[in-house]
């Protein structure tokens, strides 16, 4: 056969293959993509915005201050929502006020040198704001409909004869914020009815809200009341890079007009639908004791259904990310489970979960009454024994939940004090994770290796924590500093399981539990928590004995003042193991003067002490005689042996302990001797060092923090080490096996690529 | 082990003209053979992997430690968190390791063209060392140039591997293999065709001639792709369980173990190319 006749041949064999090959892969690919997008088995929507009262408690009459009512058309094409807006406000205080602060958030994206875009440069969490996509917020008219009213909420749901008396108002210099100037001032325990025109043009999705597609996600979508406080007067801050939000709670009766095919989620629960026009729908939400109200309205949402001891838990979802609709649906009901148990029930009925497409992450990860956004579970190529992981979307979903009870039923100043929500929020996000999982469970495995809650918290303290105290407000947070993130979550919620551990838990569980039963509704503030935890955790001068019952030798922890360093401070714990080793004990060999009345020892005979002299003098030692007044010991015949080779009982071992930064706190020492005995002794860490002494004993290893109870400190590489004159000190395991790595990596590379 | 197993190699093969084969099928285990009746010879190139690889990774090794102090860590719970810290607190760590692993590139590259005609004419039965080295020098500019073409064929072989994949995901992974493979085998088969058949050195038709050889023998660029993904199989196994072990002394044994079992797939993934030797001469 020729050589062109043999290939001919072949060809087609080839051709066979990988024809075949291809067309494998193709039909494995393509195969499944055009499936129906599935359908789940609705919830009915709750009658009620709140749950019974029997199980969320009485919401006190204060916390009631404003009612909102506002009727809102989303023109889908230009992304435009045109509102008319009507707000019964109280004023709870015993003030009188003549101006009303309203928040325009809108406005942060609608120039440049906002105060928002300003700091943040056209960047947020890693997302930039598309070129001319800029979102804002415009009033065109506001009319007071009432003045003192008998039943302010008639007059807010009822049509008005009468158009109102137009007000004076207009943006202030930042235009975050608007003030409306009232003819009369509100005196105390009266109530203003006021009626607003707006339209708010969405951004292209950015800082959790605006378009995408179709997908609109309205969060901080109208004209918002600030809060007026007895002591501080109004708090209506300018919207900045790092200052969330804060206002008063009321009930919303919202309607939304949005085309026929959108799907809906929104703050509260749907109590009524109409159809106004062609392809046109209008949806009436309504909720009750809430604080804010968001919407979010896509076609392409998919619906996912789940129950909780009477709570709807609502998915709107992308089809893309149908499959991941179960796990937040379990990452949200571990989530209820541990935060019902540990912060009070929750309040209300529904609880809605907002997946945003791809491309509009920016929406993503955000917080509103009943409704927020969660981010998208990562898709690993890796086997699951490679690699596990309960952190991407899950993390969100649980954080973002956890926003229900801080931002949402509580409802601290996120602008005055973002730790009290964010930061005590990543705190009861570890304390999910516990108590679904076990304690300090891991969040990420691998192969085998855990990286377990403790472990994030404690190594987010080595990028940025100790840059900035966490106690200040969000404004005073440099965003060029790049610390807002580690010290307002992580470093929060290290200072705080710190805290939990130091004290064996259940104290700080009784403090926040008995913190969430007097914050729900109620603007606490971080002074509020900090005197719960020093009741709770201290005895009556606010200390907790670590170690002692009171008398001398007494370690204690004095709460506040460890409060003080944890949220006022910038400067992080860090120990040090500055040296373990053993050395001769101390005996009493030598000279000793004879104490005032001892008996002198008896006297050696004349000839003995001749013959001594003569015997030193001729070989040349000093003589065991001396003056009369001293007595010798004998020196013990291992005096030159080496303090490895001397018996355990003749040396005696030492630990040497530093404190590396300005904070001062207690932490346990873990000491092992040469008979495998383990000993735990705490050091009040007040000194710059401290030596713990082992007379007759041989320390063989010795470890600062062994139960990894300081999350606060990063650096823990310098915590532990072998007695320095160990015998023979294992090679040291992790940078062995970092070597090992290395030389394998080197030899994979060799033997994979090397002929 | 004595040449008995080996009937089919000649020795002396470049003194001898190269002889037609009759046959034209890819033989798979004959090829086999001719690496398992070398043994000195695959034990001399694992030996030169493992002094490489030991030497490579001392600057990491000598970092990590240094960068431990006196310490030590006892956790074994919290090990990941552990190298977190290492890591970030001594840069100069992940900065050794990594240039080690680029410096194992390198040196696998510089390796590979110098050992390719010493590689290919001890399996091809040559056993007289003086004939081995030899061929090193006298095959070293062909062996650069040939080389040098087939950059050309494996950046088009990349490309469409990255296109498969970019279109089909992880079910494309059979697919991007046989693409992957599929320079490595042309390269080999031109080598061979280079210094066992007398082929042209610097021309560009033995690097397509060698390219078309293998297009059309679909077994051979199955097992050749088999053959290369056993390697890379074990190497990143060894390399998985020495990380999931965690501290111990056996597992870079595995690890060495496993590079020996590439060192053997590798010559038999060449001793193919051997084994079809005259079929494409000149
Ligand atoms: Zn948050």
């Amino acid at each position: 056969m020729s050589r062109s006749a043999a290939r001919a041949c072949r060809t087609p064999r080839a051709l066979a293959l990988g024809l075949g090959i291809v067309a494998a892969l193709g039909s494995g690919a393509l195969g499944c993509d055009d499936a129906e997008p599935p359908s789940f088995p609705a919830i009915p929507e709750p009658e009620q915005a709140l749950r019974p009262e029997s199980v969320r408690g009485v919401i006190p009459e204060q916390a009631h201050v404003v009612d909102y009512w506002i009727d809102a058309r989303l023109d889908e094409r230009a992304h435009e929502i045109h509102g008319t807006l009507r707000m019964a406000w109280r004023n709870r205080t015993a003030r009188s006020v003549d101006r009303l602060p309203l928040h325009l958030y809108m406005n942060a994206f609608r120039a440049e040198d906002s105060a928002w875009m300003a700091d943040a440069r056209g960047s947020h969490r890693g997302q930039n704001l598309a070129r001319d996509r800029w979102g804002f917020v415009d009033v065109s008219r506001v009319s007071l409909l009432a003045h003192n009213p008998a039943q302010p909420r008639i007059v807010l749901e009822q049509t008005p004869s009468q158009p109102g008396v137009p007000l004076r108002f207009g943006e202030d210099a930042e235009p975050s914020t608007m003030t409306v100037t009232l003819p009369e001032p509100v005196g105390a325990g009266e109530s203003v009815v006021l009626e607003l025109e707006f339209t708010t043009r969405l951004p292209q999705v950015f800082a959790r809200t605006g378009y995408y597609g179709d997908f609109h996600m309205a969060g901080q979508w109208f004209p918002k009341i600030g809060v007026l406080e007895e002591q501080a007067g109004w708090q209506a801050h300018t919207f900045g890079l790092f200052s969330e939000f804060y206002a008063d709670f009321g009930d919303y009766e919202v309607f939304l007009d949005v085309p026929s095919d959108y799907v809906v989620g929104a703050t509260g629960v749907r109590v009524g639908e109409e159809a106004p026009s062609e392809g046109r729908k209008r949806l009436h939400y309504r909720a009750q004791m809430v604080h804010d109200f968001a919407w979010v309205a896509d076609p392409n949402f998919i619906e996912h259904w789940g129950e909780y001891e009477g709570i709807r838990i609502r998915q709107l979802i992308q089809p893309k990310f149908v499959d991941d609709a179960d796990t937040h649906l379990e990452a949200q009901k571990l989530a209820l489970a541990s935060m019902e148990a540990r912060f009070g029930s929750y309040p209300w009925s529904t609880i809605t979960i907002v997946h945003a497409p791809e491309g509009a992450g920016g929406a993503g990860g955000m917080e509103y009454p009943t409704l927020y956004t969660t981010s998208n579970i990562a898709d690993s190529p890796l086997p699951a024994w490679v690699l596990r992981e309960r952190i991407t979307g899950v993390f969100t979903t649980v954080h973002e939940f956890g926003h229900q009870y801080f931002q949402g039923l509580f409802a601290s100043n996120e602008h005055a004090q973002p730790w009290l929500d964010e930061g005590m929020n990543t705190t009861a996000n570890q304390l999910v994770y516990w108590d679904a999982y076990g304690d300090d469970p891991w969040v990420v495995e691998l192969l085998g290796h855990p990286l377990t809650t403790k472990d994030l918290i404690a190594l987010s303290m080595l990028f940025g924590a100790d840059r900035d105290p966490i106690d200040q407000p969000a404004d005073r947070f440099d965003p060029v500093v790049e610390s807002y993130g580690a010290v307002t979550y992580q470093k929060t919620a290290a200072v705080m399981l710190t805290l939990r551990e130091l004290c064996g838990r259940a104290p700080w569980d009784r403090a926040m539990a008995r913190y969430a039963a007097l914050a729900r509704f109620a603007h606490p503030n971080g002074a509020l928590l900090e005197r719960v935890l020093v009741e709770e955790i201290g005895d009556e001068r606010g200390r907790l004995a670590m170690v002692g019952d009171g008398g001398p030798g007494t370690v204690w922890l004095d709460v506040q003042d460890y409060l003080d360093q944890g949220l006022r401070g910038a400067a992080l714990p860090d120990f040090r193991l500055l040296a373990v080793g053993n050395r001769r004990a101390l005996g009493d060999a030598g000279w000793h003067r004879v104490a005032e009345g001892e008996p002198l020892p008896p006297e050696p005979p004349q000839a003995v002490i001749a013959t001594q002299r003569a015997l030193a003098g001729l070989f040349g030692y000093a003589p065991p005689i001396g003056p009369s007044g001293l007595t010798r010991s004998e020196t013990p015949g291992d005096w030159n042996t080496k303090v490895a080779a001397l018996d355990d009982d003749r040396v005696e071992g030492f630990v040497v302990v530093g404190r590396r930064t300005s904070f001062r706190m207690p932490v346990e020492v873990l000491v092992e001797f040469g008979d495998g005995e383990r000993l735990t002794l705490v050091w009040d860490g007040q000194a710059d060092h401290h030596r713990f002494d082992f007379p007759g004993r041989r320390v063989t290893k010795a470890i600062v923090d062994p139960r990894m109870q300081v999350l606060l400190e990063a650096r823990k590489l310098d915590n532990a080490a072998w007695a320095k004159d160990a015998a023979d000190p294992p090679a040291e395991p992790l940078s062995g096996w970092l070597g090992d790595m290395d030389e394998a990596a080197a030899l994979a590379v060799l033997g994979g690529l090397g002929i | 082990m004595d040449d008995t197993l080996a009937t089919p190699l000649s020795p002396g093969a470049a003194t001898v003209p190269p002889r037609k084969h009759p046959r034209r099928r890819t033989r798979v285990f004959a090829a086999l053979r001719r690496v398992l009746v070398a043994p000195g010879f695959v034990l001399a190139i694992w030996v030169a992997n493992l002094l490489a690889a030991k030497l490579l990774a001392g600057p990491g090794r000598a970092a990590a430690r240094a960068g431990m102090r006196d310490w030590t860590w006892f956790d074994d719970g919290h090990r990941i968190r552990a190298v977190v810290e290492l890591l970030a607190d001594e840069p100069a760590i992940a900065a050794a390791i990594s240039s080690s692993v680029v410096s194992a590139a390198v040196v696998a590259g510089i390796f590979s063209l110098l050992a390719a005609p010493a590689i290919l004419t001890r399996l091809d039965g040559q056993r007289s060392l003086a004939w081995i080295v030899g061929a090193v020098g006298r095959e070293l500019p062909a062996m650069l140039v040939q080389t040098g073409y087939s950059l050309v064929i494996r950046a088009v072989c990349l490309g469409l591997a990255g296109a498969c994949a970019a279109g089909l995901g992880p079910r494309a992974l059979p697919l991007i293999l046989l693409l992957v493979s599929f320079p490595v085998l042309a390269l080999d088969r031109a080598r061979a065709a280079v210094v066992l058949d007398d082929a042209r050195p610097y021309h560009p038709m033995t690097m397509l001639r060698a390219v078309g050889h293998v297009a059309l023998r679909p077994l051979w660029w199955l097992s050749g792709t088999v053959i290369e993904t056993l390697k890379l199989g074990v190497v990143i196994a060894a390399l998985l369980l020495l990380i999931e072990a965690g501290p111990s002394p056996i597992s870079i044994w595995v690890a060495r173990a496993a590079g020996l079992a590439a060192v053997i797939l590798s010559l038999w993934r060449v001793a193919l190319a051997v084994e079809d030797r005259g079929a494409n001469a000149p």
